[in-house]
């Protein structure tokens, strides 16, 4: 009897192999395990078993059920699997082909140094003023301390207007402006981005080009301050590793007047061609506010002091992205502006 | 300003000083060196002296020469190519092996022409002096050291060509570092060394029998000395002054006028030198108010205006353009025997303006235009003094005239070190501060004030003496700290926001942002405006006819970058701007988005050509930003003529055109620019409330698309605006085709329309009945048929 039961467990595990797909295996399961099948006709024999015997019998067959039942259990569980391994090679694509979307537009790089600078000092409690660009010779000069016959005007060669305004050559005017209004209250921080015009266009000028003027006033407002503000804003820029270089200079409406120098980011004060050798590079030209500026713009010049700062945007965007002439900015040729994404 | 080192250290003891070090403290106290070279670079040179000169036997213009190198050397033999070799003068001999930097090469010894040539006879340029400064000769023809002994290996420093040039930014506010002394008397305070100064002479118990006359306020000084110059000339002094010169960036003219040339250098104050025997005169008068023709010593006229300032004669004609340049009548030279010298301050403006209209520029007009203290006029004419009496050994003094007027001193001013250091966030003491104000000749007055010395102009507050003490200790007595900075609340502002917001949504459909020039022709002025038709503001003095004008349209200038990108093959050009500009109207910030060629499709598999939709669909997505609903905006076809009549919109908001888009007129414009331009400003200024959550239907909605033949003139808009009147269960509808047949003409359109109610599921004949409510409406009163199925 087992020999016949090992035989049908053998046959089925034999014709279940043969199958290739799950209907078929199917109809075989039901013709082993049916009520006709093979091993129900054991079941009817076991009234003839002896009762001392039908315990061992009923256990045989049972056995051989189990393992007719995990044979067409792991044949359709083989079957499924390659099914699905159909399946996914099927539906296999070319992951190389292009992804679906607009390939979305560029920044402008003065408008990404524009916003990069602008989330610096919207973070140090500045707020973003704008001014016209057709100013007057009162705004433009006369109250940053720059009178009618001052030489200092003749750093600045203008575009003059006819009916007696002018294109402003830096963006100080807005400071002037903004410390003028009466409805902004002291103390205050400002900057102002935006485009100066100045009469001059050769190999490294442009007619024109990008100012961030800031300004800050407060009764208690120091150089120590401006250097600290620099100096982070500088390693907001270039990194922790950049470090900052003040010279004392010139400009009208500063005293004392700093030049302000970033450690070279290409080489770190070793000297390359992009520091000239030096380790340092000129940034920006900075200060604490003249009094007589204050005393122009009806300050208390007395109670207040401040700081100035003059970015040049353009000049900047060249240091941290490599553009290697200024009138690239304004040429707007598309191989130029492809280069710049949103970081 | 270009400084000779030697000079500098004849003036201020230099003694064991290097340049590096000098370079360092001058470039952090605020006077950046911008340049240091050696005044001359050779080595290996020798003095010799020239036996015998003879022509080459195979050339028209080299020498073989016999020079006696001294009596290691002995006597050479060296080819030489210059005009003026010959016998018995001494000369620079480069020999075997010299460098010569100025050349780029290495001297050796070689034949010439079949001729043995031992070393080169050298000019000055040659060792590295700057031509430009040295007389046409000295350029020309090698350098003539006359007797000079032979056999001297020390030649360029015996020769005082030794030397280091620095050149320095002087700032505009110090006027009288333009000049040796100054400078020296900054290196002195600055390096803590004794400033020597220069010889001065005595001007006391001079006759005043030639008078200085002022008769104008942009004089502040005039100072008229007369001397005879004596037959002798001190020619070591002269060779001396004019190395100088030449080192500093002057060309040697003759004795007299190189001698103001260097009293210039020394003392910052230009002086006018007259030949007496020409000038005819015994008043110089310092004026105003001619007009007419001047004769000038450089040979041409100028046509002088009542503000220009003139020196007079006694007989009232100008002998000199004050500050500028001198007449040729009284014009000195080398033959000049008697002179009068002046030594004035004219008002800085006055000289610039008179400069720059007659186009004429000199080292004086250049001086008097950066401001000369008038103060110092003196105190240079008794240095000239004591510099004629070493250059003319004979001369003799005549007579010495002030013009009488006062000179205001500089005045006291209150300052405290507490004030400083609040200012500057330091913490400087008394005494450090003490230190500096002696070191610079700042004398305290009583307990609060400070008096600046004579010779500076610029210190007449606080604020200039803060700056005194910040530059000359180092920079790091500035501690970096944010103590005292005021706290103040940052940010941006709602209308910054939503410009920033638009950018992203422009990049968003791929656009690129551009930056254009702001000034542009006067035909790209007047060729598209969209919103102000004012008369743009015109550059008096443009670079080029190309930058003339105000631009107050953005357009013209998209089209043309649009136009610059599209000649160099670029055919998927999809930008923008967002700028103001500024018109006699007012500041406008205005965006512009232009479109030319061909988009990529959305799978990026191919592209499809731009279209005024794509302007259409961006100008939606902007006023979504901006919070507008649209039906406070009506959208009408355009009457601009710079854009096409069928394929243009213009937007408005109630009456006012707030953005135009289409395609510009292809009447003008040779490829088919789309283009929008829209009134940011008029945008920003729309009041649009905060976003406010709406009740939203959970009940199921129904879908039905309709197809229409359309028969007649029917817009989308009008067939949503009547659909909507059908049934108040019509939620939303939305375009899903629309078909013109090329052949027939025929057109059709298709429209989904979703139907829901808010408290209930719609029935299937709530919705039929809907369904033909629209239709009707729709259908009653537009020429639109219903397609059914079947047909």
């Amino acid at each position: 009897m087992d020999n016949e039961l090992k035989q049908v467990v053998e046959q089925a595990q034999a014709e279940a192999a043969g199958v290739s797909d799950i209907p078929t295996l199917q109809a075989l399961r039901a013709k082993y395990l049916g009520k006709k099948g093979p091993l129900a006709a054991f079941f009817a024999r076991m009234k003839d078993v002896p009762a001392d015997q039908r315990r061992a019998f009923g256990q045989s067959v049972n056995e051989a059920r189990s393992q007719v039942e995990a044979i067409f259990q792991s044949a359709h569980e083989a079957l499924e699997a390659k099914a699905l391994a159909a399946k996914l090679e099927r539906e296999r694509v070319d992951i190389t082909l292009p992804g679906h979307g607009p390939v979305t537009g560029t920044v402008h790089p003065y408008t990404k140094v524009v916003n990069l600078l602008t989330d610096f000092f919207v973070g140090q409690g500045y707020v973003v003023k704008d001014g016209p660009e057709v100013e007057s010779d009162y705004f433009n000069f006369e109250c940053l301390n720059i009178p009618a016959d001052h030489p200092a005007r003749d750093m600045q060669d203008s575009f003059f207007l006819e009916g007696g305004n002018l294109l402003r050559s830096h963006t100080s005017p807005v400071q002037a402006r903004t410390m003028q209004d009466h409805t902004i209250e002291l103390p205050f921080k400002i900057i102002c981005p935006g485009k100066v015009y100045r009469r001059d266009n050769d190999a490294t000028h442009s007619h024109q080009f990008g100012q961030i003027e800031g300004l800050c006033i407060g009764e208690d407002a120091s150089l120590a301050n401006l250097e600290r503000t620099l100096t982070d804003m500088f390693k907001y820029l270039f990194g922790d590793k950049a470090e900052a270089r003040f010279r004392p200079s010139f400009f009208p409406f500063t005293e004392p007047s700093i030049e302000c120098d970033v450690s070279c980011f290409e080489c770190h004060g070793k000297g390359c061609g992009l520091c000239k050798g030096s380790g340092w590079i000129e940034v920006l030209g900075a200060g604490m506010v003249n009094p007589d500026v204050f005393r122009l713009n009806g300050i208390d010049a007395e109670k207040y002091q401040g700081f100035a700062f003059g970015i040049g945007i353009d000049r900047m965007a060249m240091l941290l992205y490599g553009i290697d002439d200024i009138h690239r900015f304004y040429q707007d040729d598309l191989p130029f502006l492809k280069q710049f994404g949103k970081r | 300003m270009v400084f000779s080192l030697n000079l500098l250290s004849e003036l201020v003891d230099l003694e064991g000083i290097s340049a590096q070090a000098l370079i360092e403290r001058l470039t952090f106290a605020g006077f950046e060196v911008e340049d240091h070279r050696p005044a001359s670079q050779a080595s290996k040179l020798i003095s010799g002296r020239i036996l015998a000169c003879e022509n080459h036997p195979d050339s028209d213009h080299l020498h073989v020469l016999k020079v006696d190198c001294g009596p290691e050397l002995g006597v050479r033999q060296i080819v030489c190519g210059a005009p003026n070799a010959r016998a018995d003068m001494s000369v620079i001999v480069a020999l075997p092996g010299c460098e010569l930097p100025a050349l780029g090469k290495t001297i050796q010894a070689g034949v010439i022409r079949g001729v043995e040539s031992n070393g080169m006879c050298c000019a000055l340029n040659e060792l590295g002096v700057p031509a430009e400064y040295l007389p046409p000769c000295e350029v020309k023809g090698i350098h003539d050291l006359g007797d000079y002994p032979a056999g001297d290996t020390e030649i360029l420093k015996h020769l005082g060509y030794e030397d280091v040039l620095i050149d320095i930014n002087v700032l505009p506010n110090r006027p009288d570092c333009l000049s040796y002394l100054g400078i020296a008397r900054e290196i002195a305070a600055l390096m803590g060394r004794k400033f020597l100064g220069a010889q001065r002479a005595d001007l006391s118990n001079l006759s005043d029998s030639i008078r200085a006359i002022n008769n104008t306020d942009d004089c502040a000084k005039l100072d008229i000395l007369t001397a005879d110059l004596g037959s002798r000339v001190d020619r070591t002094e002269l060779a001396r002054i004019d190395r100088y010169l030449e080192l500093s960036g002057h060309r040697p003219i003759s004795p007299i006028v190189d001698l103001g040339n260097y009293v210039m250098l020394l003392t910052g104050q230009p002086f006018h030198i007259y030949d007496m025997d020409r000038a005819h005169t015994d008043t110089f008068a310092a004026s105003e108010g001619h007009t007419g023709e001047f004769s000038a010593l450089d040979g041409k006229s100028y046509t002088i205006q009542p503000t220009d300032l003139t020196i007079d004669g006694s007989d009232g004609q100008p002998l000199c353009l004050a500050g500028i340049l001198g007449g040729e009548s009284s014009k000195d030279d080398a033959s000049t025997r008697r002179i009068a010298v002046e030594a004035a301050s004219f008002y800085h403006a006055t000289i610039r303006h008179t400069s720059a209209r007659l186009g004429v520029s000199s080292a004086s007009s250049i001086l008097f235009g950066k401001g000369v203290n008038p103060r110092m006029c003196r105190y240079a004419t008794e240095v000239f003094v004591a510099e004629l009496k070493r250059l003319f050994p004979d001369s003799e003094l005549r007579s010495f005239s002030d013009d009488g007027k006062g000179v205001k001193d500089n005045q006291p001013f209150t300052f405290s070190t507490e004030r400083l250091n609040h200012r500057l966030g330091t913490s400087y003491t008394e005494a450090e501060v003490d230190a500096v104000l002696k070191a610079l000749g700042i004398a305290r007055v009583g307990d609060e004030k400070v008096v600046g010395p004579f010779w500076r102009t610029d210190l007449n507050q606080q604020a200039d003496i803060d700056e005194e003490v910040f530059r000359f200790y180092p920079a790091d007595r500035v501690p970096l700290t944010y103590e005292g900075l005021p706290l103040t609340r940052g940010g941006l502002t709602e209308t910054q926001r939503q410009v920033n917001e638009i950018r992203h949504t422009l990049e968003g459909f791929g656009l690129d942002e551009i930056i254009s020039f702001t000034l542009e022709s006067q035909a790209m002025s007047e060729s598209v405006r969209c919103f102000d038709s004012a008369k743009a503001y015109r550059v008096l003095n443009p670079l080029t006819k190309d930058h003339e004008f105000v631009r107050i349209d953005l357009v013209p200038s998209m089209v043309s970058i649009l136009e610059r990108n599209a000649a160099r093959q670029q055919d998927d050009l999809g930008l923008y701007e967002i700028s103001a500009t500024d018109s006699p109207n007012g500041r406008r910030e205005l965006l512009c988005v232009g479109l030319l060629g061909a988009k990529l499709d959305q799978d990026r598999k191919g592209s499809r050509p731009w279209d005024f939709f794509d302007l259409k669909g961006i100008f939606e997505a902007v006023i979504r930003d901006l919070g507008i609903a649209e039906s406070r905006l009506r959208l009408v076809r355009s009457t601009n003529p710079a854009f096409h009549p069928g394929m243009s919109a213009d937007v408005l908001l109630g009456k006012q055109v707030i953005c135009t888009f289409g395609e510009l007129t292809p009447a003008t414009f040779e490829r088919p620019y789309l283009i929008l331009e829209a009134d940011l400003s008029a945008l920003l200024a729309v009041r649009s409330g905060r976003t406010k959550q709406q009740p939203f239907g959970v009940h199921p909605t129904v879908r039905r698309d309709l197809s229409f033949d359309i028969l007649g003139e029917a817009s989308y808009a009008e067939i949503v605006k009547r659909a909507r009147t059908g049934s108040k269960l019509l939620k939303d509808v939305e375009l899903f085709d629309r078909y013109s047949d090329k052949r027939s003409g025929a057109e059709s359109i298709g429209i989904s329309l979703t139907f829901s109610a808010d408290d209930r599921t719609l029935r299937n004949e709530e919705v039929e009945q809907a369904v033909t409510a629209v239709v009707t409406a729709i259908t009653a009163k537009l020429p639109l048929k219903l397609r059914t199925g079947k047909e």
